[in-house]
């Protein structure tokens, strides 16, 4: 299984150098440790699955998904499950609903048609019929950054913690965080046309922690950045199945992502 | 100039209604039994699926032109995605491959929010491998029609004919006066008392 969030081992060498450049500064600029390039990052692949409980074929992309978290590995490729758009239900006092307003907003933005669909990186519209291959060329694209995620439960919130290291020149965009919760059961429309009361809905995207667009973000080659959020616990949510994506996008699409467990 | 005349292909494809029976090419289908549904909402259903008649895989796509929405949502689930529709138009399916004697339900229904009417032409469009529209498949219109039962202009309208007229003992009878039970051809029954 490919492990693309952080090299652990090398980048907390590389902090090890830079702590002890800046306590010695007498030592001669020709015998600083300097940055080394290990190759290019391997990059993660976030798809955005645009589902909903009213829709029919829905089950049918989130079969896909598990053959490919079952292939690469769920820290790998990163799946998110929104619940937006027509077919997705807002509940009602005698059934959960899943979708919300920014699983809509996310849903009209991209201005798409139909539904299962994902967006592969961002890069636009993909048909679950055709994840796996785009889902695999993207992950032969070189990343420009790492991110390491961790979050613990602090008491009724959860604390977010990252650090990134840009690996190969600069990148500027947006650093984006939400969190998911697995494992929840609700109601789903089944390919067949029965309604499914105990469908088990995984990944689902339980609110942006840093706003719905995220935050500005730029990294240059060889500089650590670290970020600290806290996000305050829904009630609702089940705290044994909680998780934290986080990615930096721009115009050429999601260009690194990461997803960490919310530790107890 | 060269005119391209595409191929006419009724057999791979039907269109079957929910009894299974086949709907012919060119039928128009009128619905409207409501249905209310604590998960799904109001919807009036198609009931509606297609099936391959041949017994190899074939590959298909479906045109649905929606020329009337007067409010809410039509919206179709065939043969891969599901699409819901705000406005009128004619749109385009993605394509996918049936084999043969597959049939598949196309979740095809209305969600009105208002009394009113949604008529949409659903065609099926036999496709090769690469995409490309080899034949024309057949081709019905659905008119889902949500009219309040109480408005007796809905009747006026739709001018149902006289099919049976029967007495208190159920026996068909052609008596212009007295108690009568009427059915209708829309298959309402309605009790007539004539002086």
């Amino acid at each position: 299984m490919r492990r693309c969030c952080f090299f652990i081992i090398s980048f907390f060498n590389f902090y090890i150098a830079v702590m002890l450049m800046t306590a010695c500064s007498h030592i001669d600029e020709a015998d600083r440790l300097i940055f080394v390039k290990s190759g290019p990052s391997v990059r993660c692949v976030l798809l955005e699955d645009f589902t909903g409980q009213r829709c029919v074929n829905c089950p049918r992309g989130a079969e896909v998904i598990e053959q490919l978290q079952e292939k690469y590995g769920d820290s790998t490729f990163i799946a998110v499950g929104i619940h937006g758009g027509p077919l997705a239900f807002k509940g009602n006092d005698k059934l959960m609903g899943l979708a919300t307003d920014f699983g809509d907003e996310y849903f009209n933005h991209w201005n798409l048609e139909y539904q299962p669909v994902g967006l592969v990186n961002r890069h636009g519209a993909v048909n679950y019929t055709d994840w796996a291959a785009t889902v695999k060329g993207e992950l032969e694209r070189p990343a420009t950054l790492t991110i390491k995620a961790e979050a613990d439960i602090m008491g009724d919130k959860v604390d977010i913690r990252l650090t990134m290291l840009g690996t190969d020149g600069t990148t500027s965009g947006k650093l984006q965080i939400w969190l998911l919760e697995d494992g929840i059961k609700a109601m789903q429309l089944m390919p067949n046309g029965t309604a499914n009361s105990d469908y088990v809905h995984n990944h689902v995207l339980r609110t942006p922690v840093n706003g719905i667009w995220g935050e500005d973000f730029t990294i240059k080659e060889a500089e650590i950045k670290t970020t600290h959020h806290t996000q305050i616990l829904d009630p609702a949510w089940n705290t044994a199945n909680l998780s934290i994506v986080a990615f930096v996008y721009n115009d050429q699409g999601v260009q690194q992502a990461c997803k960490g467990k919310v530790n107890m | 100039m060269t005119t391209t005349v595409m191929a006419q292909d009724s057999d791979t494809f039907q269109f079957v209604d929910q009894s299974g029976n086949m709907v012919a090419n060119g039928s128009t289908v009128t619905l409207s039994d409501l249905k209310e549904d604590l998960f799904l909402g109001n919807y009036i259903s198609s009931g509606l699926s297609v099936k391959n008649t041949s017994a190899t895989t074939a590959r298909v796509r479906m045109v649905y032109d929606i020329t009337t929405l007067d409010n809410g949502t039509f919206q179709i689930c065939f043969p891969v995605n599901c699409m819901s529709r705000f406005e009128t138009g004619a749109y385009t399916t993605t394509a996918d491959n049936m084999s043969g004697g597959e049939q598949r339900d196309l979740q095809c229904e209305w969600f009105p929010t208002a009394y009113g009417v949604c008529k949409a032409q659903l065609s099926l469009e036999i496709m090769n491998a690469f995409n490309q529209k080899t034949a024309d498949g057949p081709a019905v219109t659905l008119v889902f029609n949500y009219a309040d039962p109480t408005d007796i202009n809905v009747n006026v309208n739709i001018n149902p004919a006289v099919a049976n007229v029967y007495n208190l003992q159920g026996q068909s009878t052609s008596t212009s006066t007295g108690l009568r039970i009427v059915r209708l051809t829309n298959g309402k029954t309605l009790k007539l008392f004539t002086k």
